[in-house]
């Protein structure tokens, strides 16, 4: 066809000018073999270049030989698909058919190779950033030797037809480099020197490529019917003929590529392997840095946290990371003596409005436009926690002191324990002879600048269970009398439907009425804790549950589908929940210091003990001790408003029963396992319920073919590809030739359009018989068709059809859209005559 | 020399990033790849520099002449003498018929080998005859990073006329007079040969033996013949009309007729009308040489579009008298002193 149509022009253009540059060359014979050979060189430079300099550094072991035969081979049968159109279709399919039975067979070999890579990678890195904890992949093959060999040559196949395209197709430097130079990078980028020779092939590959891109040619289209030696383009009136390529200047241009190369990598050999690091600080770097810790401890889900997923507290900030990464590094240095066995808390934070999945500290009231007002700022209610729990103790006899030294933690915080006072907040230093002195803040300082240095708390060392019942209590001002009934019961309208359905559905948690309690703390607190226990039983605790999608609300996400998840989680659903009940409560950010961390990681401190602690303790042994407290100690809690006693701090999160490790699966570069593997390890709660139904019998084909030692997603997958592909291969074409006509017909350019249909026409008048192959002319065609006496009766003057066709493709005249619309119609009739016939 | 500051700004620019990364991401090992980056322009640049005044340029073709439907085939070569490669050669030309001209520019991007000649086969297909020439206006070279080229101004042009291949089927009229006799025996007659000598030339098979040179011929040991002026105009004249859409067609004819007229051994001469300087030239056919000249001479005629214009100028003009083949597309006419006779 397109042979058909070039000489149709060229004929044209003959019959015009008189003449026609034809086919231009050099003369000589032009192996494409040769071309591809030296193009498959170039592939293979760029292929072990990339895959050796990227593997070798971390010194896996695995069989070289192999490798570099196998890159070898592949570079060079890929590089031979621009041979010709057959061998192009065909070399991609056996290429693909290979690949995917290979894959099939060897595919635990394959990720089991990519896995030690991954974790060998990982390791290095976690090494180099000193990381403490690390995700793992699972390797289900042990031996590396043979796993990471058979991951490498998978590597080489998925590369060399990458690097295929990007060189013998386009001869493009950048798609090159951003192939190849991540790969390399991986290592550098920790210090680690790829060897001398891969930097070689890999710089003269580079260079090759830049300088015959630059001459703006090489490009080697695949030899079909419409080959020109120099390849032919219009252009703003002009013909270009321009050479694709050529072995021997391609052989000239590589070897000296190779050369240059060798002799800059040589020279400069010292220069590249000096590690030190440039000096100075970059806040680029550090957030690159910071990047790659995630992606090592979390996984690629970790760059789409809509905040730090590093531990420490989020500020009420909710449902924006899908994984807690600790780094383990110390907040808080607390210096205290014991008094009880409970976990200490530390109160930073404290969330009373819960609006679009985020907790806000002040109290606020929302307008009708949604805009929050604030009607009570949070210096006010903590001075109103503060005079509630303190009289509460006024009978109290215990009393400690604490220091804490915000390390670091986020500064302009504070982190004080409960039951203390921000009058008597004072400011720890220590002189150059390392006497400490304790000084009062100055009035009007603000307490939260003091990051870095160390304060020091005066407070009431007591748990609620001790409180005295003091029910002469009352608060002494209305608006957080207002603050503590609705603020902090308030719950947005679209959740309190949710709760209440979600309360009913469950037994209401097995909660009494609030008639069913003499006292009201009793009913709140067995509320609280009868939530716990649900949660205890229905909701695991796990530091990577995933992120909150954005539409979706925080706390019905968490009850509703994702059903596990972490402190907060736990903290505000809890609160909300209360909240549903009406019960005041508001959710708390801080940090925790259990007995655990006192166990292991606190030292004791030579200060006098009568100073640090007065009053009734819990605890047999007395003494001061300080102690580290990293991020992974942050944590969320709920507050109860006990009538009497004020705010009271409760627990709602379940103990954590996982491992430190993340699940070995999930994380981009577990992409390949996921991709092959026969059972994910991972099932999220959809899946627990889609066990239970199975009415088309899907996970019994699914079970059967994961017996079979087939993998149903990805062969799914495939199919679906492949379908979209063939899809885009039958109807893409016809879209684009619908869209071209319409083009044509409104730029007026009927001679192409004309030819269009005339060809189909002739194939249809071919197929029918009516005429032989290769007859194109229309006055033959329509001395032909003369003949049947049918059409001459149904149709008699359809002799002017083929003369317009005649008129409109070898005449300089141009037809009219009328004439041609007429001719449209009259082909049709013909067509559809033509098409009944036997 | 014209510097393309596109592309020096793109390699600056990558330059700039790689050192940006180098402080940025502490990376040293950049460096390493800055060194070839400086490097590469400072080598590739003189070398291409030098490479430029020392290449040569030449534009041929295969053949001198060839026949309508054939292939003429232009060559250009150049000729490198020195090491460098010159990856990038952009060479600028027209191609055209002269009967039929076209503004179509071509533009062929090669390459240049090193320490060698580079030659490109220009394959210009035809299918009209006509004077078919290719003019290299210049070229322009490349660096092999792109940064600066060079153009040179050329303005070769090459010519190969295209001969109309032989035609069959066109019917010659007889025409009413041949060579006429010596003067000696009829001194009046037109197109007689007169007694002066023009030439003395090699004995051809079919010269009549009263013009061998007996002495010369016998002082040399071979025969010669003497070549006569004529006294006078020849009998027979064939005229092209030169109009615009039959000159292909006129063009066969003419062959057909020059073919028809030597086959039948008459004298002849074909006149070539120059409507823009309105003269006419005279190109007596004696031979293959001349039957080349006469077409050559005719390529370079300008067309003109009224019909019969160089038949009227002929006459209008006191041309020769005798008889005048008019040649106008396929049609032939026989005058005789103004009257058309066939």
């Amino acid at each position: 066809m397109l042979k058909f149509v070039e000489k149709k022009a060229n004929q044209k253009e003959l019959d015009r000018n008189g003449i026609r540059v034809g086919e231009i060359s050099d003369g000589k014979n032009h192996h494409r073999a040769l071309i591809c050979l030296v193009k498959g060189l170039m592939v293979f430079l760029a292929c072990y270049g990339a895959i050796f300099g990227m593997i070798e550094p971390f010194e896996i072991s695995f069989n070289r030989t192999a490798v570099i035969l196998a890159i070898l081979f592949i570079s060079m049968y890929v590089a031979f698909f621009y041979y010709n159109k057959i061998i192009f279709y065909i070399g991609y399919f056996i290429l693909f058919a290979g690949f995917v039975i290979g894959l099939v067979r060897y595919f635990l070999y394959a990720n089991s190779g990519f896995q030690a890579i991954i974790n060998v990678v990982f390791e290095k890195y976690s090494d180099h950033f000193k990381l403490l904890a690390l995700r793992e992949s699972q390797e289900t093959i042990t031996n590396r030797y043979v796993t990471v060999t058979i991951a490498l040559i998978f590597a080489a196949v998925f590369l060399s037809l990458l690097l295929n395209i990007t060189i013998s197709g386009y001869m493009n430097i950048i798609e090159t480099v951003l192939i190849t130079f991540p790969l390399l990078e991986i290592p550098l980028y920790i210090g680690l020197r790829p060897p001398l020779f891969t930097l070689i092939a890999l710089l003269s590959c580079y260079i090759c490529v830049g300088v015959l891109q630059s001459s703006k040619h090489s490009r080697m289209s695949v030899k079909g019917l419409n080959y020109h030696e120099y390849a032919r383009a219009k252009f703003r009136g002009k013909k270009y003929y321009a050479y694709q390529s050529n072995a021997k200047l391609n052989f000239i241009v590589l070897g000296a590529s190779l050369c240059v190369a060798a002799v800059i990598c040589i020279f400069s050999y010292g220069l590249y392997l000096n590690t030190d690091e440039i000096p100075g600080r970059s806040k680029i770097k550090e957030n690159t840095d910071d990047a790659i810790k995630t992606f090592v401890q979390v996984g690629w889900t970790g760059w789409l946290d809509r905040y730090s997923s590093v531990g420490g507290l989020s500020n009420g900030r909710l449902g924006g990371v899908s994984s807690i990464r600790p780094d383990f590094e110390t907040d808080l240095t607390v210096t205290f003596a014991p008094y009880s066995y409970q976990t200490v808390y530390l109160e930073s934070f404290k969330g009373s409005m819960y609006h679009d999945s985020s907790w806000f500290e002040n109290s606020y009231t929302l307008d009708e436009s949604s805009n929050m007002i604030p009607v009570l700022v949070q210096e006010q209610i903590d001075v109103f926690d503060e005079k509630a729990s303190m009289n509460a103790l006024k009978d109290s006899v215990s009393s400690g002191k604490m220091w804490v030294e915000n390390k670091g933690a986020e500064s302009g915080k504070l982190y004080q324990p409960y039951r203390s006072l921000r009058e008597n907040i004072k400011n720890v230093t220590e002189d150059a002879n390392g006497r400490i002195n304790v000084s009062e803040v100055p009035t009007g300082t603000d307490n939260r600048k003091f990051y870095g240095q160390t304060l020091e708390y005066e407070f009431s060392p007591i748990t609620y269970e001790e409180y005295p019942v003091r029910e002469d209590y009352t608060s002494e001002n209305a608006d957080y009398d207002d603050y503590v009934r609705n603020q902090c019961t308030f719950v947005p309208s679209e959740l309190s439907e949710f709760l209440d359905s979600y309360l009913e559905e469950n037994d209401n948690l097995g909660i009494k009425s609030p008639s069913s309690y003499d006292d009201i703390n009793d009913y709140r607190l067995s509320s609280a804790k009868a939530i716990y226990s649900h949660f205890l039983d229905e909701y695991p605790y796990t530091m990577s549950p995933g992120s909150t999608p954005q539409s979706k609300d925080y706390v019905r996400y968490f009850l509703e589908t994702q059903k596990r998840g972490f402190c907060s989680h736990f903290a505000s659903s809890g609160v909300m929940l209360l909240r549903e009940l009406g019960i005041p409560a508001r959710y708390v950010e801080g940090y925790c210091i259990p007995l655990a961390l006192l166990d292991e990681n606190a030292a004791g401190v030579d200060f006098d003990y009568n100073k640090w602690h007065s009053g009734k303790s819990f605890v047999t042994e007395e003494g001061v001790l300080t102690v580290d407290v990293n991020d992974s100690y942050a944590h969320a809690w709920i507050e109860i408003y006990l009538e009497g006693y004020g705010f009271v701090p409760f627990e709602m999160t379940p103990p954590s029963f996982e491992e430190a490790a993340t699940p070995a699966f999930g994380g981009f570069g577990n992409i390949f396992a996921n991709l092959t593997l026969f059972n994910l390890n991972v099932e999220g709660p959809e899946q627990n319920q889609a066990t239970n139904q199975d009415q088309f019998g899907f996970l019994k084909l699914k079970g059967l073919i994961s017996s079979s030692g087939m993998s149903f997603g990805p062969i799914l997958g495939l199919l679906a590809f492949i379908l979209l592909a063939g899809f885009f291969l039958i109807f893409g074409r016809k879209i684009y030739e619908a869209v071209r006509k319409r083009i044509l017909y409104k730029k007026g350019m009927y001679m192409d359009l004309v030819y269009i249909k005339y060809n189909n026409f002739v194939r249809l008048l071919v197929k029918k018989g009516i005429v032989k192959p290769g007859t194109n002319f229309p006055m033959d065609i329509c001395s032909s068709l003369t003949k049947y006496t049918a059409i001459k009766e149904m149709y008699p003057d359809f002799e002017n059809l083929f003369k317009y066709i005649e008129k409109e493709l070898y005449s300089k005249e141009k037809g009219t859209a009328t004439e041609y619309n007429a001719f449209c119609d009259g082909l049709n009739r013909l067509s559809k005559m033509i098409n009944k016939f036997k | 020399m014209k510097i393309n500051i596109l592309n020096i700004l793109l390699y600056a620019a990558v330059f700039v990033i790689l050192i940006f990364l180098m402080i940025v991401f502490k990376q040293n090992y950049l460096l390493f790849l800055l060194f070839p980056y400086v490097l590469l322009p400072a080598v590739t640049i003189p070398f291409f520099l030098r490479s430029i005044t020392r290449i040569k340029f030449t534009v041929d073709a295969a053949t001198a002449y060839v026949e309508s439907g054939n292939t003429v085939n232009f060559k250009f070569l150049f000729d490198n003498p020195t090491f460098c490669p010159i990856l990038r050669c952009r060479t600028e030309f027209t191609a055209e018929n002269a009967f039929y001209p076209n503004k179509d520019e071509h533009i062929l991007e090669s390459f240049i080998y090193p320490k060698k000649k580079t030659e490109i086969k220009i394959p210009v297909e035809t299918s009209k005859v006509g004077m078919v020439s290719i003019l290299v206006s210049q070229i322009k070279f490349h660096d092999l990073l792109g940064f600066v080229s060079i153009v040179k101004e050329i303005n070769t042009r090459c010519e190969v006329p295209v001969l109309p291949c032989s035609v069959t089927g066109i019917k010659v009229p007889a025409t009413p007079s041949g060579d006429g006799p010596d003067e000696y025996s009829e001194p009046d007659l037109r197109g007689n040969l007169s007694s002066d000598v023009k030439e003395i030339r090699e004995y051809r098979p079919g010269d009549r033996l009263q013009r061998i040179h007996w002495k010369l011929s016998a002082k040399l040991d071979d025969l010669f013949v003497k070549e006569m002026d004529r006294t006078s105009v020849l009998s027979l004249v064939v005229l092209p009309e030169m109009t615009s859409d039959k000159i292909d067609d006129t063009v066969k004819t003419l062959k057909a007729i020059i073919d028809e007229l030597c086959k039948r051994e008459e004298r002849f001469e074909v006149c070539l009308y120059n409507n823009k300087t309105c003269e006419f030239k005279y190109i007596v056919i004696d031979g293959e040489e001349t039957v080349f000249d006469c077409y050559v001479n005719l390529f370079y005629l300008p067309l003109y579009d009224t019909p019969g214009l160089a038949h009227e100028a002929y006459y209008a003009s006191g041309q020769k008298n005798g008889a005048v083949i008019g040649v106008c597309g396929t049609d032939i006419n026989l005058y005789s002193e103004g009257t058309l006779i066939v």
